[in-house]
This record gives C-alpha cells, structure tokens and sequence, in this order.
C-alpha cells in the first residue's frame, strides 16, 4: 500500500470516529455489541452477548445446509413460533469473531431472517432468540469444503 | 466506493417479502491482498434498518461475518402495493447508504 493510500484510510477513520462520537449518526444507528463483536472464542463473543441467562431450547427454526461448498457464502434463515421476538442473533462457533450479527423486530415486521454468512471452516451455526425475556437457541453444524475469508 | 443496492418487495396473503442485496465488500480486517500480502483494513456494514413508509420495522447490527455484498430478505404484515420499503447502512468507516423499493 503507498502512503497516500494509507493516509486516506486513517482519513476515512477518523471521519467514522468522529461522526460515532460527536452524533452525526442518529442514536438509533449506534447500538453496538462491542462486549460480543470484540471477543475471538465462541463462549466469551456469547457471553458477550447474552451474559449468563440461560438458554432455552425448542421454538427456534434453523435452516443451514448441511456443506458448505464455499465458506464466504452460507445461507441461514431462522423463523421461529414464538411471539413478542424481541431480537434473533447469529453465531458461528469457529469464526474468529463469532459473533455475526443481530436483528431487532419492530412494529409489524415478522421474526424471520435469511441471509448469508462467513464461515471459516466446518463448525455449529448457532441461531439464538430472545422473546419475553426469555433466550431460546438452536444450533446446526456446517460442513465447509473452503473457507470463507473471515 | 459503489452505494447501489437492489431491493424488491412484493405482498401476498397480507404478508410482504423484501429481498435486498446491499453491495458493500465486508473486509474482515483479517484477510491479506494476495498481491501485496498486507491485511486489507476492516471496511464492514455495522448498522442495517429497514423501514416501511418511513416507519422502522426492522434494525440490525451486523459484524464481519455477513458475506460480502450481503443479501438479505425479511417480511411483515400490513404491507400494501405503492408503500414504500427503504433500506439504509452504515459502516465503520462512516458511510452509509440507501436504497427503496415499492410493494407490488
């Protein structure tokens, strides 16, 4: 990379650092788990997450395909029966950030989501609910013939 | 850096399925340039919300492990054909996005 490459990056960063910390971007948009996203071990990213509330099973539908022909592009949807779903989240417990993502159901929207995710090699994909206070979780393993570059 | 997305969003039986793919290259942080062999710096969509004539239905916080150029599709109820469905981001570097779709 030349320097002025590199000189536009940490530009770039710094514009991201202050626009988070000075409120250009809207409240709504900086809801952020750190405590998850930072950690590198499956058991500290869900504790992370959820700290030590206890997961229930049952109520969560996953749907991954058993391999995974290309690791960078794994389907996963997640729906479930329960009601008043407050968030579903994603985890994969050999990533080397595991922690994958979570989405927040308001309004009409319905608990469901599909989309594709990175999975560095063969490992559980693990869709966690919470619904009423309550922490419903499924998890399936993934065989994964090539990495996804995570 | 391209900002285009593609969005579609279609009711059925009272139940509105949107389908979106936010072009947006998800660098981890962690994957070197085969060419130079230095890490490309992380550069990831961090916050997603999906909203229905204005009003949010859905928000998300997304990490490194969502695919580059991610798609994503949801639904929810009490969509009708001409409501608008928008899709907007940021990322960690402080850009950000937009895209809408009407319901047919």
């Amino acid at each position: 990379m030349d320097i002025s490459k590199r000189r536009f990056i940490q530009y770039q960063l710094c514009i991201g650092i202050f626009a988070l910390s000075s409120g250009v971007i809207p409240r709504a948009w900086a809801k952020w788990p750190s405590a998850a996203f930072d950690e590198t071990e499956y058991l500290p990213a869900l504790k992370g997450l959820i700290g030590d509330q206890e997961l229930l099973d049952g109520h969560v539908e996953l749907n991954v395909p058993d391999i995974a022909e290309n690791g960078a592009t794994v389907p996963v949807k997640i729906s479930t029966d329960l009601d008043n779903v407050e968030w579903i989240s994603i985890m994969g417990d050999k990533n080397p950030r595991p922690w994958i993502s979570r989405f927040y159901f308001h309004g009409k929207s319905k608990p469901y989501v599909s989309t594709r995710i990175k999975l560095r090699e063969t490992s559980h994909v693990v869709a966690i609910i919470k619904a009423e206070g309550k922490l419903y979780s499924a998890k399936s393993a993934v065989r994964v013939t090539a990495g996804g570059c995570v | 850096m391209s900002q285009k997305m593609k969005i579609r969003a279609k009711v059925k039986n009272g139940i509105t399925t949107v389908k979106a793919i936010l072009y947006h290259p998800m660098e981890s942080g962690s994957r070197k340039d085969p060419d130079t062999g230095e890490l490309v710096p992380a550069h990831f969509i961090k916050n997603v919300q999906a909203a229905l004539n204005g009003e949010v239905i859905i928000s998300a916080e997304w990490g490194t492990g969502i695919s580059k150029n991610p798609y994503w599709s949801f639904e929810f109820e009490g969509g009708n054909p001409g409501d608008i469905v928008t899709i907007s981001w940021t990322d960690n570097l402080g850009e950000s996005g937009t895209g809408e779709a009407e319901i047919k």
